[in-house]
């Protein structure tokens, strides 16, 4: 038997999932909508993974979890180890293209940049308040112009005269938007309007202060999008590299720090099958009420957090 | 004011309260009433009480305030100077009376008190039977009880993050606090103080010859108390690294640069809680960073800048900004930190903190700064 590792990303939009081997070749991978359900969302990503894999030659020695449910399903998964966003994308990104210098990433509903020296971060941030600059911003602007949001990019590479768009918040841009059609600025001009929009509103927020030097390496969702990715590559006079993995990075740094943290915990696909319930405990030993999560799993208690003391431990 | 004898409060900032409360009982002669410790519920009530936009130290104070009084203390302690709480003081006043509650302020920042003798004066008129000689003789107690309690924080936050046994620093810490709530004189301070420091330096530590190492800066109440800023330095130092921490309340207002003893009477003198870090401080510190501001920005900012400058020059591997949200001074602060960002290449988290912050998105930004800081490290010394 050989031994493979493990990574999800779970996000609030989608998740996915790899399986990747000790040199840290790609053995398996998944991506899937979230579909507000976390735990089934990763186990359907699970039970695929095993499906593309022959787990006669393969047994996952270590899993790793990353997004924002990386809590609730590294104890589903008796993840080696659960990391943030941040730190699993740098680490996939940086394992694929080690000359990195600038990671831009734009998400259904948040978008960081991370900046890279020598193959390691030094520098990031991420802003998960303001929508103008993500994905469900470009998303609910397809809807009003009548446009499936996955044709805006070929749409917008046809505009020679892309349409100017306010674009310093969503309320400023919509309205500014619903302005040039009334104007009657050609379609595809305010789709590549749009993605300028995008584009410059991220540069002027989070990538605000930041040198952003190249190699560019450009992900999440929007990246799909060509005139987003156009519009970046004018506005910075550089090649933007867009990886066609590169909604995996997450879960793929996931799996590399599993597999770095040298700590091997059995992984078992059974986990598929398995019955997992969450429950909210509310901690009543003092005024500030934690809220504390607890993880069933077949009705036995597998892990609990949210106490901020120990007078609010939950043990099975 | 009814005829009800005084009862003292002093708000939960870090575990300052205990020298206080001593001060007044042992000093003053008076009761002393400790406010709950802070919970999501002080805050709630506090927020609840003040106006939406002021910073989140006035709502701490505020929540404190009424749980303190609802306890039973009629007299509520209000020190500032930082900035905008030196006006709070009325306003807290204005809004507690008219919530109903029968009170007094001793608000040390009036503009009457001027000096440190004013200042004195003005307790004293809440004691007025009591002797000077009665309430100088337990400041060396007192003083002693504040530099104890920044001491044995300071060791811990360079040295808990490197723990073998779980838990081993806090317990030692914990119980430090509870026998120094009963210390009566200077001496037990004192030995209260050595028996900690034996007890830390006894327990199991594997610390690298050169760990990870943090600073921490920025606004002046944010900074020192570790509910407000969701124990920052305790998150940051577990994930394995050694914080450091230069602002409290030993260098603020009691400990003095100058060397020699003339400097040093000559400081205390000109004394004024109306300058920040202090009075004593505040010049050297603004000499100090002459190279990226001219003007004091007000409150804790001389300190934020100046010790971002020291901890970047002495090669730290990165540093925290830790403010309320809205608070102008340290606000103003943050361009001149972006400049010693790029001067000494140092890695710099700003967190922000409301009365609404969530603990995972805190734990998070800080997990994934220290994550970017040791890989930084680890590549640098391979
Ligand atoms: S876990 Fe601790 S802090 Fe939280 S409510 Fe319970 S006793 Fe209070
Ligand atoms: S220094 Fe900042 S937190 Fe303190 S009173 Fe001023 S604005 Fe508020």
């Amino acid at each position: 038997m050989k031994k493979a590792y493990l990574g999800i990303d779970i996000g609030s939009i989608s998740t996915k999932g790899v399986i990747i081997d000790e040199e840290h070749n790609i053995l398996a991978s998944v991506y899937l909508w979230t579909e507000g359900n976390p735990l089934g969302a990763s186990k359907k990503v699970i039970q695929e993974l095993a499906s593309q894999i022959d787990l006669d030659e393969w047994t996952v020695v270590a899993a790793g979890t990353t997004g924002s449910a990386r809590k609730l399903v590294g104890a589903m998964c008796n993840a080696s180890i659960v990391k943030n966003e941040i730190t699993a994308h740098a680490v996939g990104t940086t394992t694929l293209h080690p000359d990195v210098r600038t990671i831009l990433e734009i998400g259904g509903q948040d978008s960081k940049i991370i900046c890279v020296e020598d193959g390691v971060a030094v520098d990031y941030a991420m802003n998960t308040l303001c929508a103008a600059g993500t994905g469900s911003f470009l998303t609910s602007q397809a809807r009003r112009l009548g446009v499936d949001v996955e044709e805006f990019g070929k749409i917008a590479l046809g505009s020679k005269n892309p349409t100017p768009i306010a674009a310093r918040c969503t309320v400023f841009a919509e309205s500014d938007l619903v302005h040039k059609i009334q104007m009657g600025h050609k379609k595809e001009d305010i789709i590549a309007g749009l993605c300028n929009a995008v584009a410059n509103n991220y540069l002027n927020n989070i990538g605000k202060g930041k040198k952003i030097l190249p190699p560019i390496v450009f992900q999440g969702g929007v990246s799909k999008n060509e005139g987003v990715v156009r519009a970046f590559a004018d506005s910075l006079g550089e090649e933007i590299i867009v990886d066609e993995n590169g909604h995996l990075m997450g879960c793929y740094g996931a799996a590399i720090l599993a597999h770095g943290s040298g700590i091997e915990k059995p992984f078992s696909f059974d986990v598929a099958d398995m019955e997992f319930v969450t429950r909210e405990v509310i901690c009543e030993n003092c005024p500030n009420h934690c809220e504390i999560i607890c993880v069933y799993r077949d009705g036995e208690l597998i892990d609990s957090w949210g106490n901020r003391c120990e007078r609010g431990v939950i043990r099975s | 004011m009814s005829a009800k004898p005084y009862n003292l409060t002093y708000p939960q900032l870090g575990n300052y309260d205990i020298p206080i409360g001593f001060l007044v009982r042992k000093g003053l002669g008076l009761a002393y009433t400790s406010p709950p410790p802070m919970t999501k519920q002080t805050i709630e009530l506090g927020a609840k009480h003040s106006p939406d936009y002021v910073c989140a130290p006035f709502k701490c104070m505020m929540g404190c305030y009424i749980e303190a009084m609802e306890k039973g203390a009629n007299v509520i302690i209000q020190t500032g100077g930082t900035c905008r709480l030196g006006y709070y003081g009325e306003l807290h006043e204005q809004i507690l009376k008219d919530l109903g509650y029968d009170f007094k302020i001793m608000n040390l920042t009036l503009a009457q008190y001027g000096g440190i003798m004013g200042i004195l004066g003005g307790i004293k008129k809440y004691a007025p039977k009591r002797k000077w000689s009665q309430i100088a003789k337990v400041i060396p107690t007192v003083a002693k009880m504040i530099k104890s309690i920044d001491k044995v924080e300071d060791y811990m936050r360079k040295n808990m993050g490197f723990e073998d046994i779980p838990g081993s620093f806090e317990k030692i810490y914990k119980h430090f606090l509870s026998k120094l709530r009963q210390a009566e004189t200077t001496k037990d301070v004192e030995e209260l103080y050595h028996l900690t420091m034996r007890s830390f330096s006894r327990l199991p530590v594997h610390k690298p010859d050169d760990p990870v190492r943090v600073g921490i800066i920025g606004e002046y109440f944010t900074i020192m108390d570790p509910f407000s800023n969701h124990e920052i330095e305790k998150k940051i130092a577990m994930m394995g690294a050694e914080v450091h921490r230069w602002m409290d309340l030993s260098h603020s207002v009691l400990s003095c640069p100058d060397d020699n003893a003339l400097d040093m009477l000559r400081s205390y003198a000109k004394y004024d809680l109306k300058r920040f870090p202090s009075s004593i401080w505040v010049d050297s510190q603004r000499k100090k960073i002459k190279k990226y501001v001219s003007e004091d920005m007000g409150a804790s900012s001389v300190a934020t800048i100046a010790m971002a400058d020291h901890y970047a020059a002495s090669g730290f591997d990165g540093l925290v900004h830790v403010k309320s949200f809205g608070c102008t001074p340290e606000m103003d602060a943050i361009p001149v930190l972006h400049n010693i960002s790029a001067d000494y290449k140092i890695p710099i988290l700003y967190l922000s903190y409301d009365t609404q912050s969530s603990d995972t998105g805190i734990e998070t930004r800080a997990e994934a700064f220290y994550d970017m800081i040791s890989m930084r490290k680890e590549a640098r010394q391979s």
